[in-house]
């Protein structure tokens, strides 16, 4: 048998692969969340102005674009870190059936004319607890509070119903911006820091 | 005084290094690893065969020539043969301390 220190390859190894698979910025946060306020607040701004049934469609616009660019992004990421960490793989699969849910719920509230009803609710608190599930990983508070208080909002904009249906674009793009644009500012400003 | 058996198969520096560095993360691929062990791609390489040969990781490759890339990943058999490999290990601790 080889003689070698086991133990201290296994803690030098573990040591150096924590060190590597801290985590660094985070553009697909910033990514998701600007697209999502900008297209909905595009669509609350177009129905006020235009009060017309297409600016309900304008948030297909999101995956029509963050898709390609996300999955640039990721390979663009993979080529320069060479792996991927379980918690990064952990927060990408939640918000690969986050996303896959936004899709689903809109097609299906838009598509047969129901969107005042729940699908923008149910958005903003799905991305509200994704926030929260990504700070609980990362342990970062600012994104688990922004998460929380998203996820409050999303609910809350269960209530804006019949003449109110429009305000929930705006809500969403306020969720959008309080738990996933601030949050990932003041994370990228924390990396950058080296706090 | 009894010793349990380390795992010949774990208990190579470069294989090792390989096992515990998939164990910690979700994957990682070829350059990471070679650059993690400072190994030669050749016995990088013959290592990771023998790893996957005993089902421990599942080794993913793309493309072909200069321009392939591999991907290696843990399975539920390494984990389990790695923390028994760690488990065998302390017992030495264990006993060498009675």
């Amino acid at each position: 048998m080889e003689d070698f220190d086991a133990l201290d390859v296994i803690a030098r190894t573990r040591g150096k692969v924590d060190m590597d698979g801290r985590p660094t910025e985070d553009y697909l946060f910033l990514l998701w969340g600007t697209l999502a306020a900008v297209f909905y607040g595009l669509e609350f701004l177009c129905w006020q102005v235009f009060r017309a049934e297409w600016c309900c469609w304008l948030w297909v616009f999101i995956p029509l674009i963050g898709v390609p660019w996300m999955v640039i992004l990721l390979k663009k990421e993979y080529a320069q870190t060479h792996m991927r960490t379980r918690d990064s793989r952990i927060v990408l699969d939640y918000w690969i059936f986050a996303a896959a849910s936004f899709a689903v719920t809109g097609f299906v509230f838009d598509g047969f004319g129901v969107h005042a009803l729940y699908a923008l609710p149910l958005m903003g608190l799905l991305m509200g607890i994704g926030a929260f599930i990504t700070g609980e990983v990362l342990r970062f508070r600012p994104m688990i509070v922004g998460g929380l208080v998203g996820a409050a909002i999303g609910m809350g904009s269960f209530l804006l119903r019949g003449d109110l249906w429009i305000w929930q674009s705006l809500a969403v793009a306020v969720v959008a911006v309080v738990s996933m644009v601030i949050p990932t500012l003041f994370f990228n400003k924390h990396v950058k820091d080296g706090i | 005084m009894e010793f349990e058996q380390l795992n010949p198969l774990l208990h190579n520096e470069l294989r090792l290094k390989v096992m515990v560095a998939l164990d910690a993360l979700d994957d990682a691929d070829f350059v990471y690893l070679k650059n993690l062990t400072k190994a030669t791609a050749g016995n990088l390489s013959v290592q990771i065969g023998k790893l996957e040969e005993a089902g421990y990781i599942r080794v993913f490759r793309s493309g072909g020539g200069r321009g392939s890339h591999t991907v290696c990943r843990i399975t539920p058999a390494g984990i389990s043969a790695l923390l028994e490999y760690q488990k065998a290990l302390l017992s030495y601790f264990r006993q060498s301390s009675d």
